[in-house]
């Protein structure tokens, strides 16, 4: 398969067209990540009409953006800039959202692919869910949060961060926990740890009750396998989980004797309709199965043989283990179920099977225990042993009976205990408390192999209970009939190699005196007369069910617990009555009683992979056994503390705890536990891959000491931390102690340019991210000192330059070239001590508050599955293989990639490239048919007249956001009496589909005709409910939101009265403003499907060929007489890109394009209109040419700079990179040039030109090698001051230093000096070794810099659009509009926007081509009437407007007056704002309307009552 | 559960040290796996490691002395554990047979990246820092043979001989699941009031991605050990950090100084005991602070106890006071004063 993609591949390469595929395309685009660049291509692709799968793993969008505090260099919240952008995604009619999805594989060829996906689920409906958090209280699970880089804690259920898009909560779960899994009864273990943790003890106690009802035994005597299972165990000790069970259930039981019932037991309706039902037997099996039944609503009779309830529990565990009334606590909550109880009723003696059959029982279950003690015997026939009839030996049940009963009180002289399991320690324990004077315990097996619980063992040893082990009992001997010695022989093996039992012994043999013997070597079922082996089965003594169903050969009969399965724990009696509860249930239905049911289970959830703390175990206290007659129960409760605290080591597994909280909590019924994973085939025409990148794990550098010191943090830590809303509200504080730190220490690429541990290449942003931090950090505190440790400090892109000055000249910041030894804590003050190279150049130790690592960025390992599963092919580090002309097509056609995925990029690049690859979709998909990318019900202008307002008003409770603050009924009443009111009512959420479906419907029953809703804010509303009232045909700007609960219940939670009155005040201002507005309409444009692309270089061609690909038409305009750029002067390319072939390649197919008309020695002179329709006037060869087009690519380049340092042009040795291009192409290098050095930055971060020139770095580095590759005796030494080898150019310096080439670092501030000597000399100071170095150059090459075109400045301003400080066009925003100008419709690409490498030129254009692609994708172009408006008699043409619009809206009509072209306004209001006249005006917010608004608040008895109080 | 049915029995090197200056370590490790049912059966033969100077001198002959003892392992058929850093180190260095790869790393991954040599595959061969980790200590003993001599061994030896063992350093093999249980049930007296720092050395973690400890910076078997047996046992920055024991007779003033900074951080640390597994560090730790230290006024002595030594004192085995003496920083007063 991958063969047959190199194939394309060559010669995709080699004739890069468009792909057009055979009949028509699916109009579909799947785009994979729902980061940035995911969101831009979505949106993009979108407007342009094509239905856009956004798919995400996660259970929201926003990527990594969203984690960002703010954005380099211009500092903008990251937030605030992509909020909007993911309310517009989420309201778009063209996006569907797949969220928590994964991609399985892709087949199909290019326009017709089949997506096959797979949904996990989100146990959360995200139809029902509102996103109102009342969840969120409910989970009683606490999780570190990933989304804040794991310093602050989030639920189970969750929502990354509060603008989240979907606003659905999602619950993560990683599979079972392992304790629960391993609970035989089924108990959610973890559910009721973490309720434990929270102090909600009475849940904690109903949830473990829901399925072990012997909550207080199990407290005490259960084997806990939960704790054998627990994941802690890994990490230092398992949870204390039987002891969190028994605080609760002796917290329960306490306030039960004080009269309370805070947990009451579920009780059973009987009825009377349902079978009866008989349980034999009053153990724990008959008992659950006997309480499951009753609560099913059957009506039960339990028979019990003795006089008393609890079985084996009640008459065997000692007092000291198991107290008679802690029992006697749990069977009364089981009964309080509803059943009947017959004491002394016992099977074969007061009845039988028939009896029961005839009493009109329809199912019966057996649980009548295994009561009957095994004997002693010397062989398989069962002959019993010498001596075993004497007087003084008895068995360890009687035994234990007898003292549980009351009739046994006290023992003298010796005993001996034979046998290894939990009875013998329970006997030999016994026995020392009646006073026997020595208890010794033999038995077979060694010490490890005991069958008895080792902390049994060891609590008896404690109490003087002499172990002899590995003696099997071979005779007795006895006088006057009573015992007197016991005899064993030595037992060198207990079982066989299969496991089996089969000890086997030495003649070796051991005498001890007894005075009593007590056997306990284990029971079986009751021999009874009265049960035919015919009828039921027996192996080992034991009857035989069908272990699934517990169903006995008689169908009507069930049998289960210690009878079945001989004696076990409690627990596992307890999961026997649950099942045969559900098989009885499923008999008296006549269902089938397999069906679902198996005895396998999924692997339970490992280890959660963070690092963990280890914390020790809390100590269960022993009371100390004080000597005979002390039958105190030796184990003590917990302290309330300690349950929490221990409760809260618990690592949460399976994140999700099935405890079941939020479905009680939840009133929108969102939630579904039992969803499960869902597999999806979709059909599309193409997809976009943009799965993104994630941190480099800080653990690859451990000598940083990350995850060892606290005050070690990530870059993603800080960013979260420094953000408002993350986990410490803004402030950098020191993890350890919350302290805000003093000194603190950035240390870079980490992870970054690392070729032992972390990843090769350079991750390009951390540079500036860590500047920006530190700006950050120092603007916000004045007491932070930031230093940067750095390797070269890789401020490349534009603004960099200066925002690095601005971080130098606060002076607070301090950059160190140079690296980090190691990190170590004093362990006092958890400061640390930081191994460097001081000022002298020797080691030192210096010591900071924090240290921030700046980790660097690889592809997500979900991304590089993903990849593999489309079939993709990867490169060595991962990303996908692209080539500088296809920089955004992957091996595999019709697929191509975006984002940081394609390379680690900032994100004005990520989404650039998202741009991009929409462009070669919509080329892709140029024959596929679109869909309108706007909402329905489009508004005529004006539509609706201004009748009188009759207002409806729906207040949103918000589940209980809202409600459980303001009375909402209150509020309803008072919204009814307003004036224009004629409806008014409370929802449960406004928001949801059925309350729209309702509003429309109201809106036509009332003829309602202006509509407020109260609830949250509009930003994130207001688009929905205009939509739902465009459906219900009623103009959308009718409308108005009071924004209740962020702003009234949320900040005003402790004071519902006063906040009550709030929103009436709020709710009252939107009322008396929306009976004032007025109806506004949509314009409509036609949109001229054709764009200028102005400039001839790489960019301009490369943004033709795409659009004509797109089948849009292109003028293409070049100054000069020939096409080509810049390009046309380069040799070589990274990467071994012939740049000839490259260009000649774009010229020759944008030459030949009927599609693209090619004006050269061409300028334009002047344009008027506006988006959708310019007229373009160009000037050629003396005559004028006009153009008409919807959009403009401004494609201009810049130009090298040519130097006047180092004397250049007056020494022929001293040449430019260019120049020396043109020497290594002829392939021809001069013997007698040996010695080659080059100058960096010449022409670029000097005065003159602040900035960085991007591109000479690389090109350095890639001539340095081509000449050491082709004459490696020549010596080429570099002198730089930052090494700017950015992404993957960072593996070409590497291998130019491998190859030899020497790079020495000059001081920043100073120049070298030439020496025009022969051969040359170069003085420079270097600033590693601090001193002055002079050395020779037969040839002196330098790199020089790139400056603007001086034609820029007059087409910025026809085109009315503005030049950054350096002479560059400037773009819209830094980040999230890089190729758009802030006039709609005008497009940048490639140097004429900055410096950069050719690849960036290209995928710029590409980008260009994209948006304008989208633009005029669309059918019309529709713009909201929310425009600036001019009341001509009121204008004195003072012009104030036209210098604040930032939009060139504004211009001089002939009347002498301002008018505003309203395609070009974009609504903003700052000419409104600045009108010394008031004579413009911006609906909805005219000063009428909102001094309305304003008067209506303020004349409020709230206002009142607060001023005059 | 515990290995009911399986018998725990390990192949044993103590190796020189352990035979002589170490004699306290061999002598409560082989007590402590007594008491906890765990059969130690010493190589018989077992020859020198080479750690001492072999490796230095000649590589083959440390490569076949290491061999050598591997084979005579895999004759007896179980796994082996080397209670000696410097033994340990030599023989799982042999056993993974990559040392001589060592220098090279970024170098051949480079070369590999720039598509110079085979790849094989996209990210394999030069395992990223998240697989380094988690290397076992399972590997052929007598591995591919690559370069000069790994050739040489391959051809010298049978290939019968082909099997898996794998080598336990006293930390690790305390901290397998099964034998931490067992002691956890056997600690008689909780050695609460002892406030240790662990301290591992290099030889046990270097190179990491041969030793394939999952953090070398903070390695944390010997505190989870300590922690067992009831120690309140601090954690500090100096777990790996050099002790100078090699440099003690040609640098002893850079021994000194490391020396010194390990006794003092320890002590910043609350610490009143130092714990080690590794015969070189409590030589070197315990000689020269009895030479160095006990002169200075800043610092004050600590005992450097055998992890095997303090393990025997919590099951409660004898011969305690036989060890103590072979001590230079007498740790009985400390002990003493703890009521232990």
């Amino acid at each position: 398969m991958s063969e047959h993609f190199l194939a394309q591949r060559e010669s995709a390469a080699e004739f890069p067209s468009f792909e057009r595929t055979s009949g028509a395309s699916i109009g579909t685009v799947a785009v994979i990540g729902g980061g940035i660049a995911g969101m831009q291509a979505a949106l993009d692709l979108g407007r342009a009409g094509f239905r856009v799968l956004l798919v995400e793993e996660g259970p929201a969008v926003g990527g990594r953006m969203v984690q960002l505090d703010k954005t380099f260099p211009t500092n903008d919240c990251s937030m605030c800039t992509i909020s909007p952008r993911l309310v517009e995604l989420e309201r778009h009619p063209n996006i569907e959202l797949y969220l928590d999805s994964e991609v399985l594989g892709l087949e199909g060829k290019p326009g017709a692919f089949r997506l096959r996906l797979r949904r996990k689920p989100r146990f959360v409906d995200l139809n029902r869910c509102n996103g109102c958090g009342d969840c969120l209280d409910a989970c009683p699970v606490v999780l570190p949060n990933e989304f804040e880089g794991f310093l602050g804690i989030r639920k189970a259920i969750w929502k990354p961060y509060p603008q989240a898009v979907p606003r659905a909560m999602a619950i993560s779960k990683r599979g079972e926990p392992p304790c629960a899994q391993a609970c035989p009864a089924g108990v959610q273990v973890q559910g009721y740890v973490a309720l434990a943790a929270m102090g909600r003890w009475a849940e904690a106690y109903a949830l473990i009750r829901k399925r072990n009802p012997f909550v207080s035994t199990c407290g005490r005597i259960c084997h806990h396998p939960c704790e054998l299972a627990c994941n802690r165990a890994q990490v230092d000790d398992p949870l204390a989980i039987r002891a969190i069970k028994r605080f609760l259930a002796d917290w329960y039981g306490h306030r039960r004797s004080a009269g309370e019932d805070p947990a009451p037991a579920p009780r059973g309706a009987v009825d009377p309709r349902k079978p009866k039902i008989a349980v034999v037997g009053g153990g724990p099996a008959g008992l659950t199965a006997a309480r499951d039944l009753a609560l099913m609503g059957y009506p039960v009779t339990l028979l019990e043989g003795s006089g008393q309830l609890g079985g084996v529990l009640s008459q065997a565990i000692p007092e000291f283990r198991l107290p008679r009334q802690r029992l006697h606590q749990d069977v009364a909550d089981i009964v309080a179920a509803g059943f009947e109880v017959r004491l002394n009723a016992q099977w074969g003696r007061d009845f039988q099977l028939e009896d029961l059959r005839r009493e009109g029982f329809h199912a019966v279950f057996l649980a009548t225990g295994c009561p009957e003690p095994l004997r002693l015997s010397t062989d398989p026939e069962g002959r019993p042993l010498p001596g075993l009839d004497l007087g003084g030996i008895t068995t360890g049940l009687s035994f234990l009976g007898e003292v549980k009963a009351g009739r046994l009180t006290e023992l003298s002289g010796k005993v001996v205990v034979i046998g290894g399991g939990n009875v013998a320690i329970d006997a030999a324990r016994t026995a020392l408390r009646l006073g026997a004077r020595e208890v010794e315990l033999v038995c077979l097996e060694s010490r490890q192999e005991m069958p008895a619980y080792s902390w049994e063992v060891g609590a008896a040893v404690e109490e003087g209970v002499r172990l002899s082990c590995g003696w099997g009992p071979a005779a007795f001997w006895g006088r006057n009939g009573n015992v007197e010695a016991a005899e064993f022989r030595r037992c060198v093996r207990v079982w066989d190699d299969c496991g089996r039992f089969a000890p086997s012994f030495t003649e070796e043999r051991y005498r001890t005196s007894a005075d009593y013997v007590i056997v306990a070597i284990g029971q079986r079922f009751q021999k009874r007369p009265f049960l035919t082996d015919a009828v039921f089965a027996k192996e080992n003594g034991l009857l035989r069910v069908d272990p699934l169903t517990l169903q006995t050969q008689i169908p009507w009969v069930f049998a289960g617990g210690d009878l079945v399965t001989g004696p076990r724990s409690v627990v596992e009696a307890v999961a026997q009555g649950h099942e045969a509860a559900e098989s009885i249930d499923r008999f008296c239905r006549g269902l089938d009683l397999r069906e679902g049911r198996s005895n396998g289970k999924p692997s339970p959830a490992r280890l959660p992979d963070r690092p963990v703390p280890r914390k020790s175990r809390v100590a269960i206290g022993i009371r100390k056994f004080s000597g005979p007659g002390d039958f105190h129960e030796s184990e003590q409760t917990l302290p309330t503390a300690a349950a929490r605290t221990e409760a809260a080591r618990c690592l949460a597994c399976g994140d999700c705890s099935q405890c079941m909280a939020c479905v009680e909590a939840c009133r929108a019924g969102a939630v579904i536990h039992d969803m499960i994973p869902e597999e999806i085939a979709v059909d599309v025409g193409a997809v976009i891959l943009a799965p993104g990148v994630e941190p480099v794990d800080p653990m690859c550098r451990p000598e940083f000491g990350f995850g060892q010191f606290t005050n070690v943090v990530t870059s993603v830590q800080v960013e979260r931390m420094l953000s408002a809303s993350g986990p410490t509200g803004g402030h950098l504080r020191r993890p350890s102690d919350g302290a805000l730190p003093r000194r603190v220490a950035w240390i870079q690429c980490v992870g970054s340019r690392d070729l032992a541990a972390g990843e090769p290449y350079c991750s390009s942003v951390c540079c500036m991210y860590a500047v920006k931090q530190a700006l950050v950090a120092v603007e916000h505190d004045p007491n932070v000192e930031a230093t940067i440790f750095y390797q070269d400090l890789r401020a490349f892109g534009k603004g960099f330059e200066g925002f690095v000055r601005r971080a130098q000249a606060t002076g607070r910041i301090t950059f160190r070239a140079g690296s980090v030894a190691a990190v170590r804590e004093n362990p006092a003050s958890k400061d640390l001590v930081l191994r460097v190279l001081a000022e002298e150049g020797k080691p030192a130790e210096e010591v900071y508050d924090l240290v921030v690592l700046s980790v660097g960025l690889r592809p997500s390992p979900s991304g590089i599955e993903v990849a593999k599963r489309l079939g993709i092919q990867l490169g060595p580090t991962g990303f996908p293989q692209t080539t500088i002309e296809e920089p955004v097509s992957t091996s595999r056609s019709g697929v191509f990639v975006a984002g940081a995925f394609r390379e680690v990029v900032d994100i004005p690049e990520a989404v650039t490239s998202a741009s991009a690859a929409t462009a070669k979709v919509m080329a892709l998909l140029r024959d596929a048919g679109r869909r309108p990318g706007r909402p329905a019900g489009h508004v005529e202008h004006r539509t609706a007249g201004l009748a009188p307002p009759r207002i409806g008003v729906f207040i949103c409770r918000c589940g209980a956001n809202i409600a459980r603050v303001i009375s909402v009924t209150d509020l309803v009443q008072y919204v009814s009496a307003l004036p224009g009111v004629v409806y008014a009512e409370e929802n449960l959420y406004t928001c949801s589909t059925d309350t729209q479906e309702r509003i429309k419907k109201i809106i036509a029953d009332y003829r309602l005709n202006r509509i407020v809703v109260a609830s949250c804010s509009p930003r994130t509303h207001e688009p929905l409910f205009q939509q739902t009232l465009r459906e219900a045909g009623l103009n959308p700007y009718l409308f108005e939101m009071a924004n209740i609960r962020d702003q009234c219940s949320w900040v005003h939670y402790d004071c519902p009265a006063a906040a009550t009155q709030k929103a009436k005040a709020l709710v009252r201002a939107a009322v008396f403003k929306v009976a004032r507005l007025r109806p506004i309409g949509e314009m409509i444009v036609p949109l001229t499907k054709s764009v200028l692309v102005v400039g001839g270089g790489i960019a301009g061609l490369v943004a033709a060929d795409s659009l004509a690909a797109q089948r849009i038409q292109v003028v293409l305009v070049e100054k000069t007489n020939q096409l080509g750029g810049l390009l046309r002067k380069k040799r070589f390319l990274p990467g071994g890109t012939d740049p000839e072939k490259l260009l000649s390649a774009f010229v020759g197919r944008v030459s030949s394009n009927p599609w693209v008309e090619v004006l050269t020695d061409c300028v334009v002179e002047s344009v008027a209109g506006h988006v959708g329709k310019f007229r373009v006037l160009l000037y050629r060869g003396g005559e004028r040419l006009e153009r008409l087009v919807g959009a403009i690519i401004v494609a201009t380049g810049a130009q090298p700079y040519v130097p006047i340092e180092y004397g250049y042009g007056a020494i022929p040795q001293v040449i430019t990179q260019h120049e020396l291009e043109t020497m290594l192409q002829a392939n021809h290098w001069p013997g007698d040039f040996k010695k080659v050095v080059m100058i960096q930055c010449v022409g670029s971060r000097n005065e003159d030109r602040p900035y960085c020139s991007r591109v000479c770095c690389v090109q350095a580095v890639t001539n340095a090698i081509l000449l050491k590759e082709r004459c490696p005796e020549v010596e080429v030494v570099v002198l730089y001051r930052q090494m700017r080898t950015y992404g993957h150019h960072e593996l070409a310096y590497a291998r130019a230093r491998q190859l030899g080439v020497v790079f020495l670092r000059l001081e920043e501030a100073s120049s070298p000096e030439v020496l025009p000597d022969r051969p040359l000399r170069v003085r420079f100071r270097e600033m590693n070794l601090r001193r002055v170095m002079e050395i020779e150059a037969d040839l002196l090459v330098l790199s020089v810099g790139v400056e603007r075109d001086p034609s820029g400045a007059s087409l910025a301003q026809i085109l009315k659009v503005p030049l950054d400080g350096e002479g560059f066009f400037q773009e819209a925003h830094m980040k999230l509009r890089p190729v758009d100008f802030a006039s709609e419709g005008i497009f940048v690409a490639g140097l004429a926007h900055g410096p950069k490498l050719v690849e960036e030129t290209i995928i710029q254009a590409l980008a260009a081509a994209g948006r304008a692609g989208s633009l005029l994708g669309q059918e019309v172009l529709i713009r909201p009437g929310t425009v600036a408006a001019v009341d001509k008699s009121r204008c004195a043409a003072c012009l104030t407007c036209m210098r604040v619009c930032a939009f060139g809206a504004i211009s001089l009509s002939p009347e002498g007056v301002v008018q505003v072209e309203p395609l070009t306004c974009q609504g903003c209001g700052a000419c409104v704002a600045k009108c010394p006249r008031r004579a413009l005006n911006l609906e909805p917010f005219t000063e009428e309307e909102l001094l309305a608004k304003v008067k209506a608040l303020v004349q409020s008895e709230w206002v009142a009552a607060a001023v005059g109080g | 559960m515990l290995g009911r049915f399986g018998k725990l029995e390990f192949a044993y090197y103590p190796g020189c040290s352990l035979a002589g200056t170490a004699r306290e370590y061999d002598e409560s490790l082989r007590e402590v796996c007594a008491a906890l049912g765990v059969q130690l059966v010493e190589l018989p033969d077992w020859n020198c490691c080479g750690g001492s100077s072999a490796h230095f001198l000649d590589r083959e002959l440390a490569d076949k002395l290491a061999r050598r003892n591997l084979r005579l392992a895999q004759e007896v058929g179980s796994d082996l554990l080397v209670p000696c850093a410097a033994c340990f180190h030599r023989l799982k260095v042999t056993l993974q047979g990559q040392d001589r790869t060592l220098p090279a790393r970024g170098e051949r991954r480079l070369q590999e990246l720039l598509g110079q040599l085979p790849t094989g595959g996209s990210q394999e061969g030069f395992p990223s820092a998240k697989v380094l980790g988690k290397e076992g200590n399972s590997a052929d003993p007598l591995p591919k043979g690559e370069g000069e001599n790994g050739e040489k061994a391959a051809t010298a030896s049978n290939r019968s001989e082909r099997s898996t063992i794998r080598i336990f350093p006293v930390n690790e093999f305390f901290t397998d699941p099964r034998i931490l249980e067992r002691l956890r049930c056997a600690v008689r007296r909780s050695l609460g009031g002892l406030q240790p720092v662990a301290y591992y050395g290099c030889l046990t973690q270097r190179p990491v991605h041969v030793m394939g400890s999952g953090n070398p910076e903070n390695p944390q078997a010997m505190d989870r050990i300590l922690e067992v047996l009831g120690t309140s046992v601090h954690s500090w920055a100096y777990k790996t950090d050099c002790c100078g024991a090699s440099l003690g007779i040609t640098e002893p003033e850079v021994t000194r100084r490391l020396v010194t900074t390990l006794v003092k951080a320890a002590a910043e640390a609350g610490a009143n005991c130092i714990v080690t597994a590794c015969p070189m560090c409590q030589a070197n730790l315990d000689l020269r602070q009895a030479e160095f230290v006990r002169t200075s006024t800043e610092v004050r002595t600590v005992p450097v106890f055998y992890i095997t030594e303090l393990m025997a004192l919590a099951i409660g085995v004898s011969g305690h006071e036989r060890w103590w003496k072979r001590h230079l920083v007498d740790p009985r007063p400390l002990l003493r004063s703890l009521g232990l």
